[in-house]
């Protein structure tokens, strides 16, 4: 399978040190991980080290000072190689909102501890939420000398062994839930997952059909579900100015989009590189089976369109380099996320139907990044709002909720 | 709505003079039944180059032998955005472009591309037949033959090596605007009585032993001809393209116009989806059939984004395609955004005149409308230059490096 995009020397650096990873932490890696249920922390450690989790935060905090293209790249090589975790998008999130939002004393303070290690997770979705994503209703009552927060939050990656959690929570509670072309007064808080109040259990997310409670995903991800009781938080914590978090928010989510989108690219790339392999030396009858065109024209479409994908995606994260209107950058990263969900989900049905039964053997890496592929196609929103979205901003048509 | 593609200074003032001068010519040609004259036609070839007014003519200007005549990438953009704006005058731009004579110098443009690729070919491109063809003798692109169809390997035409010229026999067909001054014909190439290979030979149409029979094809605003070469005779300098020693049959100055020809026709049903793309958004807004219009159905918008993002997504390939073209990248690059480009292009085009026909309902097979006319061309362009299960093949082997398919 030949590259055809043509990388910056930034990027080709980028590149190498992936590659590099991988040599070293390959599927049998994670397969035991997972098994074991233990975080791949050997990885983590050697991403951290070398200030790839500040990768888009200038240097004097520890970071690498790279743009978003650049991040693209280094996820899309990440997801690529076998390597990309929701861990790891959640902490270049919550770095880039600390690094753009927090006040010098917070960022002198946190920075340098996050992107040398120190785990954070990003809790934002909630279980009445969704899609209508502002809607959530984590309340954070002012009070003389702190907040106090209470809600549930769902879905939020490996809160339970992180040092740091960033919560997305309502300021102001005389907003009306129900009408929602109205958004909410947000603020953002950087809060410790071990204070008084809170309390965290791992969800469900296992694919088979066992009795037995699976939590862990091939990138050794765990999914929480927290709830907040009375939990109090100092003033000092909180992010940014107070109610102006949607603002923050509406660019960490094009951030979100872009990385979700090369993650899907990656993956979609993983497991059709896979499967080409494996269909140049599969003989069923006499031939090898990539030899077959019923096999071979799914696979050339495949790459087809994590390619164009990927051109989306570049379109994408150069607006987001060079900041052009906030409109047309999030009309641009829905449209990568969209096609490269669909481009990454084409890729794996094919590379399944190439390996039959093999396939679902969790050794051959193919049916352990079902779930991950299917999650870009809902993560941060789903692709059915991505459409309604781009009928108003990108034909002119009403919206049709 | 949102601007997808951005430009800069420099492109908006070149798109702004293009249109300024389509905006006259449709005016005039609205108002004069007659063919239009040579002036105008050099006036539309040099917006035609798309490198437009601007480029066109620094280039005669300081006579830059390093500078492509045609950037594509221009070519691209002049294109879409004609569409984007002309999108609802189909029927007068299609009569006005074959009146016009710019389909032929469109063809003439794979010839163009083949000849920038050396030297040689460069200095024949700006000292004769860019001159020629502005003067409206253009270069017709002869490769397809009745036994041969997809496998061009398999071509019958053989040029004979014979002193100082070549003995030319053979027969073409499907050859777009063939009956213009030269056509640039596909051919074994047999010297010494060895066969050397693929090359491309240009032949002028007024020599002897050349004739030609226009074909009934319903598509096309260009007639289209079975052309029959009967031992004509062609000067040995007019060989363009050969293989060289290491390549195997066909040479790449050859592969060179056929990636070209990709790229050219993907920008053509790229700009033909986005005329139906916005013929149909703008039948939606005012077609009532129940309550309210039917662009506030989900399924309706939700087909017409989901073809518009596909027509968007094929021109990203195409602009790609054309950039590499442009920048003279390794082949095997080009190749591979060209074929993608024209998988995804005439795909793209398919869907969004398969929505549009869904939108319109009966209404899109009312000829009045030119859906269905545009529907015929994007599914022509499935077929032609080349069926897109050839360019899967290519893909699923240049690219993925799985076995060869097909014998």
């Amino acid at each position: 399978m030949i590259e055809i995009e043509k990388l910056t020397n930034d990027q080709e650096l980028i590149k190498d040190f992936v590659e590099s990873l991988s040599k070293k932490y390959d599927s049998e890696y994670f397969l035991k991980k997972v098994k074991n249920k233990e975080f791949p922390i050997e990885l983590w450690n050697e991403i951290a080290n070398n200030g790839y989790l500040g990768i888009i935060v200038p240097e004097k905090y520890g970071g690498g000072n790279f743009g978003i293209d650049d991040l693209r790249v280094f996820v899309g090589e990440m997801a690529k190689n076998g390597l990309m975790s929701f861990q790891l998008v959640s902490q270049i999130i919550v770095c880039d909102i600390m690094h753009k939002y927090g006040n010098d004393e917070q960022k002198n303070k946190y920075l340098p501890e996050i992107i040398s290690g120190a785990r954070c997770s990003f809790a934002f979705s909630e279980p009445d939420a969704g899609t209508n994503t502002f809607n959530i209703v984590t309340d954070a009552f002012k009070e003389e000398e702190h907040y106090k927060l209470s809600g549930h939050k769902t879905y939020i990656t490996g809160v339970k062994e992180s040092k740091y959690m960033l919560v997305v929570a309502r300021t102001a509670s005389n907003n009306d839930l129900k009408d929602i072309s109205k958004s909410p007064t947000i603020s953002l808080f950087f809060v410790d997952p071990k204070s008084k109040g809170i309390n965290i259990t791992p969800q469900n997310i296992g694919f088979r059909s066992t009795s037995e409670r699976e939590e862990m995903l091939i990138t050794g991800d765990v999914q929480y579900d927290i709830y907040f009781d009375d939990v109090i938080v100092p003033k000092e914590n909180l992010i940014g100015k107070e109610n102006e978090g949607i603002g923050y928010l509406y660019n960490t989510f094009n951030l979100l989009k872009i990385m979700i989108a090369a993650m899907a690219i990656g993956w979609g790339k993983n497991v059709l590189n896979k499967a080409v392999e494996y269909a140049k030396k599969r003989t069923v009858f006499e031939d090898p089976i990539g030899s077959y065109q019923a096999i071979q024209h799914p696979m050339a479409r495949a790459i087809t369109d994590l390619e164009l994908a990927n051109l989306a995606n570049q379109i994408a994260s150069k607006a987001c380099d060079s900041e052009e209107d906030i409109n047309l950058v999030t009309t641009y990263a829905n449209v990568a996320r969209y096609v490269a969900s669909e481009a990454a989900y084409e890729a794996w049905d094919i590379a399944m139907q190439s390996y039959g039964g093999y396939s679902l053997d969790r050794e051959y890496g193919i049916i352990t990044l079902w779930q991950p592929i299917l999650s870009t196609r809902i993560i941060p929103i789903s692709n059915e709002v991505i459409l309604d979205h781009f009928c108003k901003h990108g034909l002119g048509l009403p919206n049709s909720q | 709505m949102i601007e997808f593609e951005k430009k800069d200074e420099r492109q908006r003032k070149m798109l702004k003079a293009v249109m300024d001068l389509v905006d006259e010519l449709l005016t005039k040609y609205s108002k004069e039944e007659t063919k239009i004259s040579t002036d105008i036609l050099t006036e539309i070839v040099a917006m035609a180059m798309g490198s437009g007014i601007l480029e066109y003519s620094d280039m005669f200007a300081s006579m830059k032998k390093d500078a492509l005549p045609v950037k594509l990438n221009t070519l691209r953009l002049v294109m879409v955005e004609l569409a984007d704006k002309y999108w609802n005058k189909f029927g007068e731009l299609s009569k006005f472009l074959s009146k016009s004579g710019f389909i032929p110098f469109g063809a003439s443009l794979f010839t163009f591309g083949t000849l920038s690729s050396t030297q040689r070919g460069m200095d024949l491109l700006i000292n004769k037949y860019l001159p020629e063809a502005l003067n409206g003798n253009c270069i017709s692109f002869g490769v397809t033959e009745p036994d041969a169809g997809t496998n061009t390997h398999k071509i019958l035409t053989t040029a004979i090596e014979e002193g100082d010229h070549y003995r030319l026999n053979g027969s073409k067909v499907f050859i777009s605007g063939a009956e213009t001054r030269y056509m640039n014909v596909l051919t074994r190439i047999v010297s010494n009585g060895e066969f050397e290979g693929i090359g491309n030979l240009i032949v002028d149409t007024r020599t002897k032993g050349i004739s030609m029979t226009p074909m009934d094809i319903a598509v096309l605003p260009d007639d289209q001809y079975i052309v029959y070469l009967d031992d004509v005779i062609v000067p040995k300098e007019n060989l363009i393209s050969r293989p060289k020693k290491e390549e195997k049959d066909i040479g790449g100055g050859t592969f060179y116009g056929l990636n070209l020809e990709r790229i050219l026709l993907s920008m053509m049903v790229v700009a033909v989806g986005r005329m139906a793309i916005n013929k149909a958004v703008e039948y939606a807004k005012q077609r009532k059939v129940l309550s309210k219009s039917i662009e506030g159905y989900q399924t309706i918008e939700h087909s017409l984004s989901k073809a518009k993002i596909r027509l968007e997504l094929a021109n990203l390939a195409t602009k790609k395609a054309a950039e590499t073209f442009d920048n003279k990248e390794d082949l095997e690059i080009i190749g591979a955004y060209a074929n993608m480009a024209k998988l995804t292009g005439s795909e793209a085009a398919n869907e969004v005149c398969n929505v549009a026909t869904q939108v319109y309902g009966a209404d899109g097979l009312n000829k009045d409308n030119d859906i269905s006319i545009m529907y015929q061309i994007a599914r022509l362009i499935r077929i032609a230059p080349i069926n897109n299960e050839m360019v899967l093949n290519y893909i699923g082997e240049h690219l993925l490096g799985l076995p060869k398919s097909y014998r």
